[in-house]
C-alpha cells in the first residue's frame, strides 16, 4: 500500500465503500456493499439483529478490517488507517462518556487529541454544549446526569471537534419512547442546522424514516435497497423492503403482458391489474405485488370506477377502529387476507360477511422484484 | 400484635447470628482486648507505659518496624508492577480463556506461602540454581538469599496472587467501549490507556496496593527464611517475645503496633474508597446525619483524590504516550502474551521444584537433585511426627469445614437476608478476621488458653481456624446470594412450604455451588494455616504446617521436599475439585438462564 493517501475525484461525497466484504469463519456478516453519503447527509442503516448494519458502521469506524473493498473517508483512502487517524465521530448506544472526566473534559477530549489549548479549546467546547442545550452542567460527572441528557453530551462530543462524518450506533435504544422522540427530534434539527454528514445505525423503522435523507435497508450481510424514506416505503423493490418497513399486502400475480414500463398482471382470482414498473418482466413471469392498506380502497361492488381493472372482489371479514384511523380485513378469491385502512369518518356502511371490492391506482401497486432466496 | 413483641421477634430473626458473635467475642475480641490492654500493664499489673515506653526507646524496634514498612512498601511495588499487566490481559481475555488462566494465578495462592518459601529456598540458596545461573552469566558476588532479594522475591511471588485478584473486578468493570471512542476521537493506543483506561483502573491498583501492604506487614515465614537479620519483620519479634522470652507484655505492645498500622491504612483505604467495595456489598442508607456527613465530606475528600490522580495519571500520559518507544507504542498480542507469560511462569514454576528435590539421595535441599530414590518418601511415612501432623492437619480442616460452614452460612444466610440496625457494624465485626492481623489473633487466642490451660489441643486449633476460616464462608454465600433470586423463596412461600423446607428443597440446593467453594475455602484455610498452629500446637501435637516450619528452621533435608509435595498435591486436588464444582454451577446457572 502507497504510503501516500491515493486521490479520488471527489464529487462531494464524505463517505464511499466499495465491494466491502467481512466474513467470520465461515458466516457472512457482510457480502459486497456498495454505498455512498453525500456532505450533509443522514442516511441511516436499518435492518434486523445480525444484518451487518454494525459490521459496516464498524468497518467504516476502523475498528474492523474489512477482507475486501475499499473504505473512502473523503478523498482519502481508508480502508487500513486506525481509528485514530480517520477524523469520524461516534455515538454509542451506552454513551461511552468517560465515567473519571466531567462533561466539560470529556467533550474537550477530541480536541486535546488534536492539541487545541487555552480560549480556543474552551470556545469551541462552550459552543458544541450550547448546540445540545446543557452549557449549564459542564462541570459535573457523567453519573450525575439522566441518561437522555449523558447521550446529549455524547452527541456534543462526537461534533465538537467537525469530524467528516458521525456515525451513531443505536444511541437512543436504551431510552424510553418519549425521550426518544424528543431526542431524534433534536439531532435532526442538529443535523440540518449545522449540516452534519451522519451515519445511524438503528432497527427502528419509525426512527429510519424520521431521521433519514436517505436509508440504506439491510438484510442478511446484504444491502437490500437504498433509498429515501418515500422511496422505501411506497417504491420498495423486494419483499422483505416492503415487509420490513410500514404495513403491507403482498400477494402473487402473473406477468400477462409488458410494455414501455407498464405490466399488466393477472391477479387474485383472475383479476387484472395495472401497474408501473421499471423491473425486466416477460410475459408468464410470476411477481409478488405490494399495496400498502391506506392505498388500498375498499367500496361495495358497482361503486369502482375502473370495473375490471384493479378490482379484486373480496368479502369483509373485521372491521377494527383505531381512533385516527379504521382497518379493515378483507378475504380475497383465493383466500389470501387483504387490510385496508381508512381515515375515520368515511365508514364503509359495510357489515362483517358482506362482499366488497377492493381497489387500488395503477401507481399504488407495486411490482416486486423476486428474493435471492426465490421467495 | 404489640409493638414490643414486633420488636423482639425481630430481634429473634437474628438469633442465627448469635453462634458466630459469641466465638468471635469470646475467642478474638475479648482476647485481642486483653492482650493489648497487657502493654499498659507493667509486671504487678498495674497501669505502665513503661513497656511502649521501651519500644519508644529502643532503636531496635524503630529499626524493625521501618524494615517493616520498608519491606511491605516495596513488596506492594513490585506487586502492582507485575499484576498490571496479568490483570489487563486477564480482563481483555475472552471467558474461557480468562478462567483458566485465572485458576494458574489462584493455584499458587493457595499452595502455601511455607511451600513456596521451601521452593525458593532450593532455588536462591548460594549453591542453588538462580544463583549458578547468575554467576555463569558473568555477575560477581551473586548473593539471592538471606537478604532484602531474596525477601523480596519470596514476597512479592506469595502476594501476585492477592494482587491480580483486586484488580481484575475493577478491570472487568470498565466499558469496553470507551478505548474504541478514544481512539475515533483521535487517540492513539498509548494515550487512549493512558488516558482512560489506567486512570479508570486505578481504584483497583488502590485495592490491590492496600491488601498487598496489610498482608506483608504481617509476614513472618519469608523474612526469616530467605532474609538475614537486616530484613527482621514486626511478626518475627513477636514470636522471639513469644516463644523464646516469654514475654506477654511485650508482645501485646507488638501486636497493638502491628494492629494499629494495620487499622490505619485500612481507615484510610475505607474513607477514601469505602471498604464495603472489598465484599461487593453497597453501602447501606439510614445511617445517623453526623456519621453521613462525616463520610460524604470524607468521601468526596477520597474522590477528589482520586480524581486528582486521574488528572495527574491523565495528563502524565501525554507525556509517557511521547515517552513509550515506537515498538511498544502498540504491543501486539503476541508482546502482551509473552510478558504475561514470564510472569505466570514466576508464578507458577518455582512451587514445582519441590518435586525432584523430595527424591534426591543427599541429605541437602538441593537442585539439581543427586540421583534417584524413595527414602525420604519411605522416612515420611514411617515418621510418627509427619504422619501425625499430616492426619492431624486434614482432620482438624475437615473439621473446620464443617463449623465454619454452619456458623458462616447462618451469618450470611441471616445478613443477606435480615436487614436491621447495625448490619454494616455487624458485618465489619464477622470480617474483621479477615482484616486483623493473623498474628494478632494467634497470640492473642494463645494467651487466653495458656490461661486456661487448652492450648495445644486439637479444641484450641479448630477454634482458631474457625474463627479465621469462616468470614470467608460469609463472604462467599453473601456473594452467591447477590446472584440469588428472592422470588424463589417467595414462590415457594405461596405453593405452601413452611421456611424450613423452602430452606432444605429451594434455597439451599440453588446456592449449592456457592455452599461448596465456600465450604473448600474454609478447609484450604485452616489446612494451609501456620499463624494459629505456630502458637496452639506443640510437642507432638503439630499441623504439617507447623511440622514443616520447625523441620526448615530446624533442619532442612528432603523430608521438607516430601511434605511440599504432598501439601502441594493435596491442595492442588481440593483447588481443581472447587473448580469443577464451580464451572456445573456456572453451566447450571447458564442452562437455567436458556430456560427462563
Amino acid at each position: 500500500m502507497p504510503s501516500e493517501p491515493q486521490r479520488h475525484d471527489t464529487t462531494n461525497f464524505k463517505l464511499r465503500l466499495t465491494n466491502v466484504s467481512k466474513r467470520y469463519g465461515h458466516s457472512d456478516a457482510l457480502v459486497n456493499a456498495n454505498l455512498v453519503v453525500s456532505k450533509g447527509e443522514c442516511v441511516t442503516l436499518l435492518g434486523p439483529s445480525g444484518s451487518g448494519k454494525t459490521t459496516l458502521l464498524n468497518v467504516v469506524a476502523g475498528l474492523l478490517p474489512p477482507d475486501e473493498g475499499e473504505v473512502w473517508i473523503e478523498d482519502r483512502l481508508a480502508t487500513h488507517l486506525p481509528a485514530y487517524e480517520r477524523d469520524i465521530g461516534m455515538m454509542f448506544q451506552n454513551y461511552a462518556l468517560f465515567p473519571h472526566l466531567t462533561v466539560y473534559d470529556n467533550v474537550a477530549f477530541p480536541l486535546r487529541m488534536r492539541r487545541e489549548r487555552g480560549a480556543r479549546l474552551r470556545e469551541r467546547v462552550g459552543a458544541a454544549l450550547a448546540v445540545v442545550s446543557l452549557a449549564d452542567k459542564a462541570h459535573r460527572m457523567p453519573s450525575e446526569l439522566s441518561g437522555g441528557q449523558q447521550q446529549r453530551i455524547s452527541l456534543a462530543r462526537a461534533l465538537v471537534y467537525e469530524p467528516s462524518i458521525i456515525l451513531m450506533d443505536e444511541p437512543l435504544a436504551a431510552l424510553d419512547k418519549k425521550l426518544r422522540e424528543q431526542l431524534q427530534l433534536e439531532i435532526r434539527r442538529i443535523q440540518k442546522r449545522l449540516g452534519i454528514t451522519m451515519l445511524y445505525v438503528t432497527h427502528d423503522q419509525q426512527e429510519a424514516l424520521l431521521l433519514s435523507d436517505r436509508i440504506c435497508l439491510m438484510n442478511n450481510a446484504r444491502i437490500e435497497q437504498v433509498g429515501s424514506p418515500d422511496d422505501l416505503y411506497f417504491r420498495p423493490r423486494s419483499v422483505f423492503a416492503a415487509d420490513f418497513i410500514g404495513d403491507s399486502n403482498i400477494f402473487p400475480a402473473e406477468v400477462v403482458t409488458m410494455s414501455a414500463g407498464q405490466a399488466c398482471l393477472r391477479g387474485p382470482g383472475g383479476s387484472t391489474l395495472q401497474a408501473a414498473t421499471d423491473l425486466a418482466l416477460k410475459s408468464g413471469d410470476k411477481v409478488q405485488v405490494m399495496i400498502r392498506p391506506e392505498r388500498l380502497r375498499i367500496g361495495t361492488p358497482g361503486q369502482a370506477t375502473e370495473l375490471d381493472d384493479n378490482c379484486v372482489p373480496a368479502t369483509l371479514l373485521e372491521t377494527t377502529f383505531l381512533g385516527e384511523a379504521t382497518r379493515y380485513y378483507a378475504s380475497g378469491p383465493t383466500g389470501e387476507t387483504f387490510v385496508s385502512k381508512a381515515l375515520a369518518g368515511a365508514s364503509s356502511g359495510v357489515a362483517p360477511g358482506e362482499p366488497v371490492l377492493l381497489t387500488a391506482d395503477r401507481d399504488s401497486i407495486i411490482v416486486l422484484s423476486p428474493d435471492r432466496d426465490g421467495r | 400484635m404489640s409493638a414490643a413483641r414486633a420488636r423482639s421477634q425481630g430481634l429473634l430473626r437474628l438469633w442465627p447470628l448469635l453462634p458466630a458473635l459469641l466465638l468471635l467475642g469470646i475467642f478474638m475480641v475479648y482476647p485481642v482486648a486483653d492482650l493489648l490492654s497487657l502493654s499498659f500493664t507493667d509486671q504487678a499489673g498495674r497501669i505502665s507505659i513503661q513497656n511502649l515506653a521501651l519500644f519508644m526507646q529502643r532503636p531496635v524496634y524503630a529499626r524493625v518496624l521501618q524494615s517493616s514498612f520498608l519491606i511491605s512498601a516495596y513488596t506492594t511495588v513490585i506487586c502492582l508492577v507485575l499484576a498490571y499487566p496479568v490483570s489487563y490481559y486477564l480482563a481483555s481475555s475472552a471467558e474461557r480463556v480468562r478462567s483458566n488462566l485465572l485458576l494458574v494465578v489462584v493455584m499458587p495462592f493457595w499452595t502455601g506461602f511455607l511451600v513456596r518459601t521451601c521452593a525458593w529456598l532450593i532455588l536462591l540458596a548460594p549453591s542453588g540454581p538462580l544463583t549458578q545461573v547468575g554467576v555463569w552469566l558473568g555477575f560477581q558476588n551473586v548473593k539471592l538469599a538471606y537478604n532484602l532479594t531474596g525477601v523480596l522475591i519470596g514476597m512479592s511471588q506469595a502476594l501476585l496472587p492477592l494482587a491480580v485478584l483486586n484488580m481484575l473486578p475493577v478491570m472487568l468493570g470498565i466499558d469496553r467501549n470507551l478505548l474504541p471512542a478514544a481512539a475515533i476521537m483521535g487517540a492513539r493506543p498509548a494515550e487512549g490507556f493512558w488516558r482512560v483506561y489506567f486512570p479508570l483502573s486505578l481504584p483497583g491498583v488502590a485495592a490491590s496496593g492496600l491488601l498487598v501492604f496489610i498482608s506483608a506487614l504481617g509476614f513472618f515465614i519469608t523474612p526469616t527464611i530467605l532474609g538475614g537479620p537486616q530484613e527482621t519483620m514486626i511478626a518475627q519479634l513477636i514470636i522471639v517475645q513469644i516463644q523464646e522470652l516469654l514475654n506477654w507484655r511485650f508482645a501485646g505492645v507488638l501486636s497493638l503496633v502491628l494492629l494499629i498500622s494495620a487499622l490505619v491504612v485500612y481507615y484510610a483505604y475505607d474513607r477514601i474508597l469505602g471498604m464495603s467495595t472489598l465484599v461487593g456489598e453497597r453501602a447501606q442508607p439510614g445511617r445517623s446525619r453526623l456519621s453521613r456527613l462525616f463520610d460524604s465530606s470524607l468521601a468526596r475528600l477520597g474522590a477528589g483524590a482520586l480524581g486528582l490522580i486521574g488528572r495527574a495519571a491523565s495528563g502524565m500520559g501525554l507525556v509517557l504516550a511521547r515517552l513509550t518507544p515506537a515498538p511498544l507504542r502498540r504491543p501486539g498480542r503476541a508482546l502482551q502474551t509473552t510478558l504475561v507469560a514470564l510472569i505466570l511462569a514466576f508464578l507458577m514454576l518455582p512451587t514445582l521444584f519441590v518435586i525432584p528435590v523430595s527424591f534426591t539421595q543427599s541429605t541437602f535441599l538441593d537442585f539439581p537433585p543427586r540421583g534417584l530414590t524413595l527414602r525420604w518418601y519411605e522416612e515420611f511415612i514411617h515418621s510418627q511426627a509427619w504422619m501425625s501432623a499430616t492426619i492431624r492437619s486434614l482432620y482438624v480442616a475437615a473439621i473446620v469445614a464443617v463449623t465454619s460452614m454452619l456458623l458462616g452460612g447462618a451469618t450470611a444466610f441471616t445478613l443477606a437476608r435480615e436487614s436491621f440496625y447495625g448490619k454494616k457494624l455487624l458485618l465489619a465485626l464477622v470480617l474483621s478476621p479477615l482484616i486483623l492481623p493473623r498474628m494478632v489473633i494467634a497470640v492473642a487466642l494463645f494467651y487466653l488458653a495458656a490461661r486456661l490451660h487448652f492450648a495445644g489441643t486439637d479444641l484450641a486449633l479448630v477454634i482458631g481456624h474457625t474463627i479465621i476460616a469462616f468470614p470467608f464462608v460469609v463472604v462467599t454465600v453473601m456473594v452467591g446470594f447477590q446472584g440469588y433470586n428472592r422470588q424463589y423463596d417467595r414462590a415457594a412461600a405461596i405453593l405452601g412450604a413452611k421456611p424450613s423446607r423452602t430452606l432444605l428443597h429451594v434455597t439451599l440446593p440453588l446456592m449449592r455451588s456457592s455452599l461448596a467453594a465456600a465450604a473448600i475455602f474454609a478447609f484450604m484455610t485452616s489446612f494451609d494455616d501456620l499463624n494459629i498452629a505456630l502458637f496452639l500446637t506443640g510437642g507432638e501435637q503439630n499441623t504439617l504446617p507447623k511440622q514443616m516450619w520447625s523441620a526448615i528452621i530446624l533442619q532442612a533435608t528432603p523430608i521438607l521436599g516430601v511434605a511440599s509435595t504432598v501439601l502441594l498435591i493435596l491442595i492442588s486436588a481440593f483447588l481443581l475439585a472447587s473448580e469443577v464444582v464451580r464451572r456445573q454451577g456456572v453451566i447450571r446457572r447458564r442452562r437455567a438462564g436458556a430456560a427462563a
